[in-house]
């Protein structure tokens, strides 16, 4: 092989981009409790919704109601809205969530926001992917109790009694208005879905095409995170910020999983149990430590980080994956997370300077949507 | 130079529009061999598009040339006609055929074109 002979330099242009948002639905129908509109601004698909559970403005409503409801627990401690708190873009600010019995979870609890476009459920379920059998797991699971509610026990008369419930599901199930555990996870998952965060400074910026809505460092750090030497967009890409995404017309989109070391224990489980990734539910032991990877939108509001809360900020996250993978030195964790087998190969570490790492926090930052932490559609009705 | 449009599904499954100058014409205006002069060694010619970032893939002179594959390959500067900025832009690579993205190159810096030869 022999030298070049033509070198082509393309010229650098300067100009910004002018944008508007425009509403996918401007117009809402007149009545509006039996149809639902998603008014998504450019760039921002119709989300997949289940053939047998279609979103209205009714269901949306009454799963508000069930969703901050504290008789959907046990003992009337806790709610859906216990680890998942509007304030916190729907995390709960904890490493592991506590159920309304005070056991602990083993992961910490996920951010709501935008779980429409989750393509599969949970940190680690491959199998998980309606949100309507998910509901169930906080419902009644047992390992660990989270709301801690039992087939068969007091949830569905109380709610059958209560005057406000008739009529929320009678609008939602007009064609059969009955009071079952089918009717509330449809309404739950209907409201989870309504939870669309596309409001970030980010989004005016690049979107609405407002060149003020960020700070310099944010669009110096949005150039970094979409760089090939950090590669974060490879896992964190689309508008979502995440590789689990789907929509309505990608539904079917296969979600990979990711070891991205945060753990090198010696053995077959080199994740700590019980937070062992995929293999929980594959069994394969080249999923150990494979985790979905979470939409970053408002990812500066939802610390503590990863799938088990161990790394309390955004800075020692960057830290981590500048690393190539975090080394715990001693105690019952210990081991070179870089040296883990089935680390994703993209995890391979990077230089970063304190100007760079500042950049990217203040991009990082500028996904946080404050509109949805306070939009009364989203808040507590009672 | 004369401008096309290509619109692709982009990654939320939304369609977008690049409009932007063929690949082709541009490597055509620089001097790469093209039409009937796309034979024999020059069939061992490649295009290297490097990103601003470092990152960089390779296209055959042939893919682009109407003679062969007639590859659609558009140097965009327009995304749905609004200029690309921040990590799109100012200028990066469409490949309409192509099933994966990776070699839609954004940020992109340089095209040159290397000629193989026995």
């Amino acid at each position: 092989m022999r030298g070049l002979t033509l070198l082509v330099v393309l010229l650098f242009l300067t100009t910004l981009a002018p944008a508007l948002i425009v509403q996918d639905s401007p117009q809402a129908e007149p009545d509006s409790s039996q149809t639902y509109v998603w008014n998504l601004p450019k760039g921002f698909p119709k989300p997949y919704v289940p053939a047998d559970n279609p979103m209205t403005d009714a269901k949306v409503e009454l799963g508000r109601y069930l969703f901050y409801d504290a008789r959907m627990s046990v003992n009337g401690k806790a709610s859906c809205a216990t680890c998942h708190k509007q304030e916190l873009a729907f995390t709960d600010g904890r490493a592991v969530s506590e159920g309304a019995t005070g056991q602990l979870h083993s992961r910490s609890a996920m951010s709501l926001v935008n779980v429409a476009y989750s393509g599969v459920l949970t940190w680690n379920n491959p199998t998980m992917k309606s949100l309507e059998e998910q509901a169930l797991v906080p419902m009644f699971g047992d390992h660990p109790v989270e709301l801690g509610l039992r087939k068969g026990d007091g949830l569905l008369p109380t709610l059958r009694a209560d005057p406000k419930y008739r009529a929320l599901f009678g609008r939602a199930f007009p064609d059969n208005p009955e009071i079952t555990v089918e009717h509330v996870v449809k309404a739950i998952a209907s409201f989870e879905r309504s939870i669309i965060s596309a409001r970030s400074p980010y989004d005016e910026y690049h979107y609405g095409g407002d060149d003020t809505a960020v700070s310099d460092s944010a669009k110096r750090g949005e150039i970094l995170f979409f760089n090939q030497h950090l590669s974060c967009f490879r896992c964190h890409g689309g508008f979502n910020f995440s590789d689990a995404t789907v929509s309505e017309r990608n539904s079917g989109r296969e979600v990979e999983f990711h070891n991205t070391g945060l753990y090198n224990l010696a053995g077959t489980l080199s994740y700590p149990a019980p937070n062992v990734g995929a293999y929980e539910y594959t069994k394969d032991p080249a999923d150990v430590g494979k985790f979905k990877t979470p939409t970053l939108r408002n990812i500066a509001i939802t610390a503590p980080y990863m799938h088990d809360g161990s790394i309390p900020t955004l800075e020692a996250v960057l830290e981590h994956y500048a690393a190539g993978g975090r080394t715990i030195a001693s105690g019952p964790n210990a081991g070179i997370g870089h040296n883990n087998p089935n680390k994703d190969r993209l995890i391979a570490g990077f230089q970063m300077s304190r100007q760079d790492r500042a950049d990217l926090i203040a991009f990082l930052q500028s996904l946080t949507d404050e509109k949805v932490c306070h939009d009364p559609r989203f808040a507590n009705p009672w | 130079m004369p401008r096309e449009k290509v619109s692709i599904p982009d990654q939320d499954g939304t369609n977008v529009e690049y409009e932007g100058v063929p690949l082709r014409d541009i490597l055509r205006r620089a001097g790469a061999p093209m039409g009937k002069e796309l034979r024999g060694k020059a069939l061992a010619s490649y295009v290297i598009a490097k990103a601003r970032d470092g990152y960089q893939v390779v296209f055959t002179l042939a893919e682009m040339a109407p003679e062969f594959a007639n590859e659609p390959i558009v140097v965009a500067d327009k995304r749905d006609g609004k200029p690309l900025f921040g990590y799109q832009g100012p200028f990066r690579l469409v490949c309409p055929n192509d099933k994966a993205g990776a070699r839609s190159v954004r940020m992109l810096q340089d095209l040159e074109i290397v000629r193989l030869q026995k």
